[in-house]
C-alpha cells in the first residue's frame, strides 16, 4: 500500500514537465520570431526535446519553474496523504516495537508472588498489593552506610512522585525485604522502618521464604564471617524495583541514581500505565 | 555502644565520629598516631563490623579517589607506596 502511493507520487513528478511542454513554448522569447507553423513546431518539439534531455540549462530551469497551479495542487493532495500515510505508518511500528520491549522485559522474569511477614507481624502476600505500585529495596538492618542511604534516597523518590502524582492513581507503596532473617525478626524490623517514612513497610520472613522472594527477583545476598561478637556484614545486590499495580516488574534502579531520577522515571511509567488502560 | 546501632540515631553518631575521624586523617597525610583520640570515639560509637567496614572503605576511596584524578604520576607514586614498600 505505502509502494503504491510512492509509486503514485513519482509517475506525478515524471509526467509534468511532459505537460507542461506547450505552455513553456508559448512564453519562451527565442521563439516568439518564428512562424508558427505545424513543421517549425515539430522541429522545435524536437529541439526542445533535445535540449530538455539537459543540454540547455536555461530551458531546464524554465521548465522546473513552468508549474501550474493545477499540478501544486494534485501534487500536495498526494504528498500530503502520502506523508499522512506514512506518519501512520510509523505510528503503528513505534506502537509494535514498544509492545515488544514490553514483552522482552516480561521475559526476563524478575519479581512474583511472596508471602512474608510484615513490621506488625502479620503475613503479607505480593497478592495483598495489587492495585497499588511497589517500590521494593532489599537490605538488612545492621547495614553501615550504603542500605539506609538507599532507603532514604527511596522514601524521598516516594514523596517527590506523590507530589506530582494525579490523584486516584494507585498508590507508590516503598517495601523494605530484609536479607539477613537470621537477625531481622519482626521487632528489629519494625523499628528499623520507622526511622525512615511511616510510608515504608518492612518485610521479613523465615530462610527459606526470603530466599523465595530473593530468588524471584534475582537478588544476590551472602552472609559474610562473623566476628567476636557474632556480628557480621551481609553483602548483598543494590537495586530498587518498581512494580506496577497488576504484579509486573516494570524497571529498576542502581545506586548510581538519585532520588530525582528515580522519581522521574516513576513518574512516566505511572503516565503509561494509565494511558495504556484508557 | 550505648546506643543501637541499628537505629537512626546510633547510626548517624557513628557516622559523625567517623567523618572526624577521616577529617583527622585527611589533615595529617594518613598519620593515625596523630588522630588516637578521633578514633577512639569513633571505636566509641560504632560497632567492631562497622569499624572494620569502613576502614575498608576509606582505603578503598582513596584508592578510587587516585584513579579518579586520571594523573599518571599520582597513580604511579599511589601503586609504587602500596604494593613495593
Amino acid at each position: 500500500m505505502q509502494r503504491l502511493a510512492t509509486r503514485l507520487i513519482f509517475s506525478r513528478t515524471i509526467s509534468l514537465p511532459n505537460r507542461t511542454f506547450k505552455s513553456l513554448l508559448s512564453t519562451n522569447p527565442t521563439q516568439k520570431h518564428f512562424d508558427v507553423s505545424k513543421q517549425t513546431l515539430n522541429t522545435c518539439l524536437i529541439q526542445k526535446r533535445f535540449k530538455s534531455a539537459g543540454n540547455d540549462p536555461k530551458a531546464k530551469l524554465k521548465q522546473n519553474f513552468q508549474v501550474s497551479w493545477r499540478h501544486v495542487v494534485v501534487l500536495f493532495v498526494f504528498g500530503g496523504a502520502a506523508v499522512l500515510f506514512m506518519l501512520k505508518l510509523k505510528r503503528e511500528k513505534e506502537e509494535s516495537i514498544r509492545r515488544q520491549r514490553k514483552q522482552a522485559v516480561g521475559k526476563m522474569a524478575i519479581g512474583g508472588p511472596f508471602e512474608l511477614i510484615d513490621q506488625n507481624g502479620k503475613v503479607k502476600k505480593s497478592s495483598d498489593f495489587l492495585g497499588q505500585w511497589m517500590l521494593i529495596y532489599f537490605g538488612f538492618t545492621h547495614c553501615p552506610d550504603i542500605c539506609p542511604e538507599e532507603m532514604d534516597k527511596m522514601c524521598h523518590a516516594v514523596d517527590l512522585v506523590e507530589k506530582v502524582k494525579i490523584k486516584g492513581d494507585p498508590v507508590l507503596t516503598p517495601i523494605f525485604i530484609t536479607v539477613d532473617p537470621e537477625r531481622d525478626d519482626v521487632k528489629a524490623v519494625s523499628s528499623y522502618v520507622k526511622d525512615f517514612s511511616p510510608k515504608l513497610i518492612g518485610l521479613t520472613g523465615d530462610q527459606k521464604q526470603i530466599e523465595q522472594v530473593t530468588k524471584a527477583y534475582r537478588v544476590y545476598f551472602s552472609q559474610g564471617p562473623k566476628d567476636e561478637d557474632n556480628d557480621y556484614i551481609v553483602d548483598h545486590t543494590v537495586i530498587m524495583y518498581l512494580v506496577d499495580p497488576e504484579g509486573n516488574f516494570v524497571d529498576y534502579f542502581g545506586q548510581n541514581k538519585t532520588a530525582e531520577e528515580v522519581a522521574t522515571a516513576i513518574a512516566i511509567h505511572m503516565g503509561s500505565y494509565q494511558a495504556g488502560k484508557q | 555502644m550505648s546506643v543501637d546501632i541499628t537505629s537512626k540515631e546510633g547510626r548517624e553518631k557513628c557516622w559523625q565520629t567517623r567523618d572526624v575521624y577521616w577529617k583527622c586523617l585527611d589533615m595529617n597525610a594518613e598519620d593515625q598516631k596523630k588522630c588516637q583520640n578521633e578514633r577512639q570515639l569513633f571505636e566509641r560509637d560504632c560497632s567492631k563490623t562497622w569499624i572494620k567496614h569502613f576502614d575498608r572503605r576509606r582505603e578503598y576511596l582513596k584508592f578510587k579517589n587516585v584513579i579518579d584524578s586520571g594523573d599518571k604520576d599520582v597513580i604511579d607514586d599511589f601503586l609504587k607506596n602500596k604494593y613495593h614498600k
